[in-house]
């Protein structure tokens, strides 16, 4: 009697020897590892210049509204 | 504003505390650190005065001059700031502060410091403007929002008075008019170069 169930043919996987994936996972690792020591903090000292991040300043919209907060200090 | 700037008119403090209370739950300043303190002189006896005393934002300030990485900077409104990701928390700018402003967080066992902290003039620092970051590492940043420091905003004898230079001068020399008396704006002289109210 015939078997009703399709044969599977599963393709042949060819596992690359320890040999030749070693290179290629010892550099990736040493590739994370130096990621890590990565930083983004000034090392290019000058002095009496400041090298970190730049601040934002305000608009002059809001400007106007401080001065008129303070202005709202004042009572005798 | 042309130059901000702190005036405390010694004349009116009483002392309540409210600018250092305000100060502290505003920028949620962790245990052991207070950016602003007041200090009484003469306490019980005649003359007793109390001043608010935090960074003054100092025209030429000497923080800026001996700290040795140059983590200090001024903004277009004169406010002292800092990045704590270049501080190496030395203690240089204690050490130079007329005032005591740096104030350092425990880091460790035996003494050591974290990155210095200080009053910010409510304008937080480097990072994005309202950021998680800005927030965690300086506070809030009131002056982004249109609104003046909290310690000044929240006295009630409007004794700290913040913001432009000229208009918090310009109040004060009214005030001196009006009650005849007075030159109680401590540290004026000492941050900004001149004499109180001028």
């Amino acid at each position: 009697m015939r078997s009703t169930i399709p044969s599977v043919r599963i393709p042949s996987v060819r596992i690359p020897s320890v040999r030749r994936v070693a290179p290629a996972a010892l550099g990736l690792l040493a590739a994370l590892a130096l990621a890590g020591c990565r930083d983004e903090r000034a090392r290019d000292y000058e002095p009496g210049v400041y090298k970190g991040e730049q601040d934002e300043q305000i608009d002059e919209a809001t400007r106007q509204k401080l001065r008129e907060r303070v202005r709202l200090q004042n009572f005798n | 504003m042309a130059r901000a700037k702190f005036l405390c008119d010694a004349e009116r403090c009483i002392e309540c505390n409210a600018c250092v209370t305000a100060c502290k739950n505003e920028h949620e300043v962790p245990w052991g650190i207070n950016r602003r303190r007041v200090v009484t002189i003469n306490d019980g006896k005649p003359g007793e005065r109390s001043i608010s005393v935090a960074c003054m934002h100092c025209s030429d300030a000497p923080c800026m001059a001996v700290c040795p990485v140059d983590c200090f900077y001024q903004n277009d409104d004169g406010v002292v700031l800092h990045s704590k990701d270049l501080c190496i928390g030395c203690g240089y700018c204690f050490y130079a502060c007329p005032f005591g402003a740096p104030q350092y967080p425990q880091a460790g066992n035996f003494g050591s410091r974290g990155k210095m902290d200080k009053c910010t003039f409510c304008a937080g620092g480097p990072e994005t403007d309202h950021s998680e970051a800005e927030f965690q590492k300086y506070g809030r940043n009131r002056i982004a929002e249109g609104k003046l420091p909290i310690c000044a905003e929240m006295c009630s004898t409007k004794a700290l008075l913040a913001g432009d230079g000229d208009d918090v001068s310009a109040i004060y020399r009214e005030r001196v008019v009006a009650r005849g008396f007075g030159s109680g704006a401590w540290g004026w002289g000492t941050a900004y170069g001149q004499k109180s109210g001028s």
